[in-house]
């Protein structure tokens, strides 16, 4: 896992980035801000290294000559991320190209970890995050970069994971590390057409379903405009867990009531039953929320 | 619509009466109890609420309690992980207080005043918000809250426009300034969650001298957050002290309650509060960047550090700050109440402009007349004019007053309803007090009232300050003036009192200035060290018969000393 280097870091210590702060005019500058950026740095890098040293290779290397990086499907969901989904506590780019879409989310103010199985793109990844940090639309202190398919490590819970386009014709289904990495993911936010592999029939993004559906993912909402699915772990039953403590006696709570391994196993089948607590980042104490209803019939909180 | 708050089972339990999206009656238990901090299943609070609104249990449309039981059942569980012998009596306590909360609330709603309606949850941080934001003359605001904990909360960042809040961002347990402060209040020998108020009294007789401690203690971040190095507190896993062998190591051996004050412990309290400042003024910069609001509303129990609310205040951050009076888990009962009203109700809401304290209870003439009858007082019954002039040359002639009128204050403060009064002019004052009727630390200052057009000329005041909420410095060459209101440091915990709001304390402070010249007099809770404000007009006469207040005046009435 590669983070931004401190001499970077430093830089961006005036930058104030909010999500609750970026409407929707600013986030239309930051598009057009971020796009520009990258197509002036990787403009000069084709020049330089070439159309695979630069590790543009010919996809983005056509979309650098046309003067435009950011696509509409990446545009779409960042609108996605910011105005239609909860707030999530980190956010991973799965197959972040250039990190195009991942600077659009860390410019929101929001932890980001850009995913990229292709060395030569992480570099040229690693380039455009230094001239974002240097030029201050990107916080580099909530931007890690991940060598691979999925980020190998989780520091911030709840984490959606984002991917506008995820082929790769590989048997990735198969594959445990992958599903265990998957499996760290609280939500998804996908283009089914585009995941692991094109699927162009109902039957092929059904299966998808099924699938994720497998790694304990629910299909909670579609966007059809935008082509994406939103998958949501259900919400941890609280219910049942109010359940489960409704039926422990305040008896069953003393001392010597009851033996010590019995009330372990007690306190861990109701502590099953909820949904971790989600943590800061590195540096930053910082939990973002962006909560704008609140669920007051809960006992905990199903917020919004 | 009429929408009842609840907050309980941790400390100050209260109940609160909000109608058509106002703050229509509130109340501690504790003033109805009389036992201080009465965290119990606040049953009286409730039933005068009701009494007020002339409403049965029934009537209700929704009760709402202050918290998330649940989610602070996994923050205890949580923290306490893993599961071992030391944790384990940790785990069954919140385990037990959880269960026996959550089978009892409704059961107790149903059996004590008939309710069975729905019960909803307001988060602990949210109810603090709601309690600023909603009371609040802003129509927009950022909204800034700050306490020890809540579910996982500490410090919470919010947004309020019209009758909506969200959220921002927050930082969660255990990172907390409630807790530094908390765990410094019982470093220095005072109770926890009593005892922050000697702190910061203390701190105007230090120097910060420790500073660079505090730094270790505290890291405060670019962006507004603090981290706190935890290898210094042990509050996460000890139920029975805040501060680890590391923090006595750093600062030298912590103070005993039986303990004289020295200077390293002033200079300690200095210290810690600067440290709490900086950081407060970190959270109002942040918050004022993400928010872009001008307004601020604050509540949580840090809102009652008055010296640090002036700091933000001074440091201009915000152009319109309005704070919670009543900032602790007391005012969660009112936050929980109106944020449950708003997401019920399609209304538009009103900024309130003349939001006040007075919620509680108050006693006609009868009641009066009834108590003082019955302990055999002599009295006499006055017009206002005339009350006001003989309690102002009372005052004047160095004597100490009862004051009793009208609806009980909501909150820790006695705004002048149920107040002790003292000449602000003589120095002696505070002795006087202190050895005749509050015997508390000499340390601790007191606080003054003011006439509010008058306020500017004696205190470096900006703005009005009707409930007790900042310390501004004395003006320069009105110390003398007012020598028993003017702390070590040169600031003063004042009060600033309209003819608006609050007519015959104006006209008090009136008469006072004809005879004294200055528009100023001592304002101190009235109640004995240890015992709750009084709340009724026996709770006033018990407490004007056990000490040596001179005088009581008690609605129309003026009662002299029997002996």
């Amino acid at each position: 896992m590669v983070r931004c280097r401190q001499s970077e870091c430093k830089l961006t210590e005036s930058i104030s980035t909010s999500a609750a702060s970026i409407g929707p005019l600013h986030a239309a500058q930051l598009v057009r801000k971020v796009d520009a950026a990258l197509v002036e740095l990787h403009g000069r890098r084709l020049s330089e290294f070439g159309t695979d040293g630069s590790g543009l290779f010919s996809h983005y290397a056509a979309l650098v000559r046309g003067g435009a990086i950011l696509r509409i499907d990446e545009i779409q969901a960042f609108k996605l991320v910011r105005e239609a989904l909860p707030l999530y506590a980190g956010y991973a780019v799965l197959r972040a190209g250039l990190g195009e879409l991942a600077f659009l989310i860390n410019g929101a103010g929001l932890p980001v970890t850009a995913c990229e199985p292709n060395a030569a793109r992480v570099e040229a990844l690693k380039a455009g995050l230094g001239q974002l940090v240097t030029s201050k639309m990107v916080d580099g202190k909530i931007f890690t970069i991940a060598p691979g398919f999925l980020p190998d490590r989780v520091d911030v819970r709840p984490l959606l994971g984002v991917a506008t386009d995820f082929v790769f014709d590989l048997p990735l289904e198969q594959d445990q590390a992958f599903c265990r990495g998957l499996r760290q993911f609280d939500g998804l936010l996908i283009n089914p057409r585009l995941f692991i592999r094109l699927r162009e029939q109902p039957s092929e993004q059904r299966a998808l379903t099924a699938f994720l559906q497998s790694l304990g993912f629910a299909e909670a909402r579609k966007f059809p405009i935008e082509q994406m699915v939103y998958f949501a772990r259900p919400p941890a039953d609280q219910d049942q867990a109010s359940k489960a403590l409704a039926t422990i006696s305040v008896d069953a709570t003393s001392q010597g009531s009851t033996m010590d391994s019995e009330f372990d196993a007690m306190v861990e089948r109701v502590m099953a039953l909820v949904p971790p607590a989600p943590s800061p980042g590195t540096g930053t104490t910082w939990i973002e929320r962006r909560v704008r209803k609140f669920d007051l019939r809960s006992t905990f909180g199903n917020d919004e | 619509m009429n929408v009842l708050g609840l907050s309980c089972y941790y400390h100050d339990a209260a109940a609160a009466l909000v109608r058509d999206g106002r703050v229509i009656a509130a109340g501690e238990e504790e003033r109805f109890t009389r036992r201080k901090h009465d965290r119990s299943f606040p049953a009286k609070a409730i039933r005068f609420c009701l009494d007020f609104g002339g409403l049965q249990g029934s009537d209700l449309d929704l009760v709402v309690f202050y918290e998330k039981p649940l989610r602070k059942l996994q923050r205890g569980l949580q923290m306490a992980a893993p599961l071992d012998a030391r944790s384990r009596e940790t785990v069954r306590r919140h385990l037990r207080h959880h269960v026996h909360q959550m089978a009892t609330l409704p059961q107790l709603l149903a059996d004590t005043i008939g309710y069975r309606g729905e019960l909803h949850y307001c988060e602990h941080h949210l109810s603090h918000a709601a309690s600023c934001f909603y009371a609040s003359p802003f129509e927009e605001a950022a909204i800034l809250t700050v306490d020890g904990v809540g579910e996982w909360v500490t410090t919470g960042q919010f947004v309020g426009v019209g009758n909506r809040i969200e959220s921002v961002r927050e930082i969660h347990y255990p990172q907390s300034l409630g807790m530094f402060y908390a765990a410094l209040t019982a470093y220095l020998g005072f109770e926890v969650n009593e005892g922050e108020y000697k702190v910061m009294g203390l701190a105007s007789y230090g120097q910060p001298t420790f500073a660079a401690a505090m730094e270790k203690l505290i890291e405060l971040n670019d962006d507004g957050s603090f981290r706190l190095d935890l290898s210094y507190f042990d509050y996460v896993h000890s139920l029975e002290r805040m501060f680890s062998s590391k923090l006595v190591e750093l600062l030298g051996p912590p103070r005993l309650p039986s303990e004289p004050v020295e200077r390293r412990h002033m200079d300690i309290a200095a210290s810690a509060q600067k440290r709490v400042e900086e950081a407060l003024i970190g959270l109002a910069r942040s918050l004022r960047d993400v928010s872009r609001s001008v307004n601020l509303c604050m509540a949580g129990g840090v809102s009652h550090n008055v010296v640090a609310n002036s700091t933000i205040q001074k440091s201009g951050v915000f152009d319109g700050i309005f704070i919670q009076p009543a900032s602790g888990d007391n005012g969660g009962a009112v936050g929980a109440a109106l944020e449950g009203y708003w997401r019920a109700s399609d209304g538009s809401r009103l900024p309130q402009p003349d939001y006040n304290t007075c919620l509680g209870p108050a006693f006609d003439e009868a009641a009066i007349v009834k108590v003082l009858k019955l302990r055999r007082l002599a009295f006499r019954k006055l017009g206002a004019d005339e009350l006001c002039r003989e309690v102002a040359r009372m005052v004047h002639d160095d004597l100490i007053v009862g004051w009793f009128q009208g609806r009980m204050e909501f909150g820790p403060r006695a705004l002048g309803q149920r107040s002790i009064l003292g000449n602000a002019c003589n120095a002696e004052t505070k002795d006087t007090l202190n050895v005749r009727v509050k015997r508390r630390e000499e340390f601790r200052p007191f606080a003054p009232i003011v006439i509010e057009e008058a306020a500017q000329d004696y205190f470096d005041q900006p703005t009005p300050s009707p409930f007790m909420l900042y310390a501004p410095h004395v003006r320069p060459g009105m110390e003398a003036r007012v020598p028993a209101a003017t702390h070590v440091d040169g600031t003063s915990r004042m009060q600033t009192i309209s003819a608006r709001h609050n007519p015959l304390l104006h006209r008090l402070l009136k008469k006072f200035e004809a005879l004294s010249g200055v528009p100023v007099m001592i304002n101190t809770s009235f109640n004995i060290r240890g015992e709750p404000i009084v709340c009724t007009p026996a709770d006033a006469v018990n407490c004007f018969l056990r000490t040596d207040i001179d005088y009581l005046a008690i609605g129309d009435f003026l009662v002299e000393k029997p002996f």
